[in-house]
């Protein structure tokens, strides 16, 4: 299902190289939480592109409505209330789902050979036929954003609309979003376009804005313009210094290696004893006497 | 020489509940490797394909582990490390020599297969636990990510010795 006109950077499982005979442009969606008025607007048109009908939920009190991601949403607003400097209340909106990592976790843990797959240009994306519903790539992601579908076990997450940038189109929620709060293109472009932003918030008193691009997972293709960009919890918990959790690094790097040394050892070990040494051969006669 | 009178050392019972363990085993570790490393996925083939290996590989697992402790739990007076075993292991050079008349006498098992069996016990026990914390879609999503995230180590490392 992977599309064509995309080559791929990375595939899950696969120990050979990728196809990747075209080199594509870096690509990076930027959503500036200091424009997001909070209307939802990418909600629906993520719902409506992709064909996703969540179940009706319940509200919980706030504003956060579905309450979290599913197999259905695959962005959620995310309402705080934040007092960062006391007395001084802020609502702050922000627009959650898949941050497209150049490092991705998922993609890491994954163990089904081409069910998540990182386009060239960034994207990372799951292939659902290839899913076992193992849920690793949950356990691996350091956003905790892929959800198993309790209709077929398989995992989703958003795409970043991958079949609307392959013919050359931004993703749903960009192109809806009422206030240019989302905006889409190279990720060189969305950076330069985020200094704009930076430079105007810090005029106005925000002398803490920033870009959110963390390093730890190697960068993001979905990247934030924060007014707080020194306390990104403030933004319901968005991660300060994410990284591949050093225990899927240990899962994937120290266990595995002692393990199939060790179970190569032993099986070796195993064939030169018996080669060198011959069986241990009962002698029926005379134990019997 | 008389060949009726050879001891008997296994009930039909007890050689049913090894076999099953064995059986249980095989079935578990080859669904489980193909998730190990990319190399051996085709194994997942043998049932049924990757989905089918994820969605069986934790039943054969409790099968063996509930097999594996009703066998142990039938043989745990034969498990007791006695002075004889302590002698028995410092001939270990001689065993693998083959130079079998070095070595004493031992009860039903020797020192190697109580060590074996015990060391079966509690790596099972630990791969159940762990199992249980990152079985999808049952169990899991009643852990924290961060209690799944330190089990998924877990059955790689310790299926060497089971």
């Amino acid at each position: 299902m992977a599309l064509q006109s995309l080559d791929l950077s990375a595939r899950s499982a696969t120990t050979t190289p990728v196809p990747k005979a075209r080199r594509t442009a870096e690509l990076a969606k930027l959503i500036d939480t200091s424009k997001c008025i909070g209307c939802k607007a990418c909600q629906v048109a993520c719902m409506e592109w992709n064909d996703l009908r969540d179940s009706v939920g319940n509200c919980v009190g706030v504003y956060d409505n579905p309450a979290d991601l599913s197999a259905q949403s695959w962005t959620v607003m995310r309402y705080a209330e934040v007092e960062p400097i006391p007395g001084k209340l802020e609502w702050l909106i922000r627009k959650d789902g898949c941050m497209h990592c150049n490092d991705p976790g998922c993609l890491k843990s994954c163990p089904a050979p081409g069910a998540i797959v990182k386009y060239s240009n960034g994207i990372v994306d799951f292939q659902q036929e290839h899913c076992t519903g193992c849920g690793y790539c949950i356990i691996g992601c350091p956003f905790n954003i892929p959800r198993l579908s309790e209709k077929d076990g398989k995992a989703y997450k958003c795409s970043l609309c991958s079949d609307r940038i392959a013919v050359g189109a931004e993703p749903a929620c960009a192109k809806v979003c009422p206030t240019g709060a989302i905006v889409f293109g190279t990720k060189e472009d969305m950076r330069k376009h985020a200094h704009g932003r930076l430079a105007d918030l810090r005029e106005r008193g925000f002398d803490k804005a920033g870009l959110y691009d963390p390093p730890g997972v190697g960068g993001t293709h979905v990247m934030y313009v924060l007014h707080h960009a020194d306390q990104p919890s403030l933004y319901s918990g968005l991660a300060k210094d994410p990284a591949l959790s050093p225990l899927v690094g240990f899962w994937k790097g120290v266990a595995k290696t002692v393990m199939n040394t060790a179970l190569a050892a032993t099986v070796l070990a195993a064939f030169f004893h018996y080669v060198g040494q011959g069986p241990n051969q009962e002698q029926e006669e005379e134990e019997i006497a | 020489m008389n060949k009726t009178q050879v001891i008997r050392r296994y009930t039909a019972s007890e050689r049913v509940n090894h076999w099953l363990v064995a059986f249980t085993f095989i079935l578990t570790a080859l669904s489980g490797l193909s998730f190990f490393h990319p190399g051996l996925y085709w194994l997942s083939s043998l049932f049924g394909g990757g989905t089918w290996a994820r969605i069986l590989h934790p039943y054969f697992a409790v099968v063996m582990a509930l097999a594996f402790l009703v066998w142990f739990f039938r043989i745990r007076r034969d498990m007791r490390i006695t002075a004889q075993d302590r002698k028995w292991a410092l001939t270990v050079p001689d065993i693998l020599h083959n130079r079998m008349n070095k070595v004493p006498a031992t009860g039903k098992y020797n020192f190697g297969q109580k060590m074996l069996a015990r060391t079966q016990l509690i790596l099972i026990l630990l791969l159940l636990i762990t199992g249980v914390v990152i079985w999808q879609p049952l169990f899991a999503d009643s852990f924290s990510v961060d209690l799944r995230r330190s089990s998924t180590a877990w059955p790689p490392f310790l299926r060497c010795s089971a």
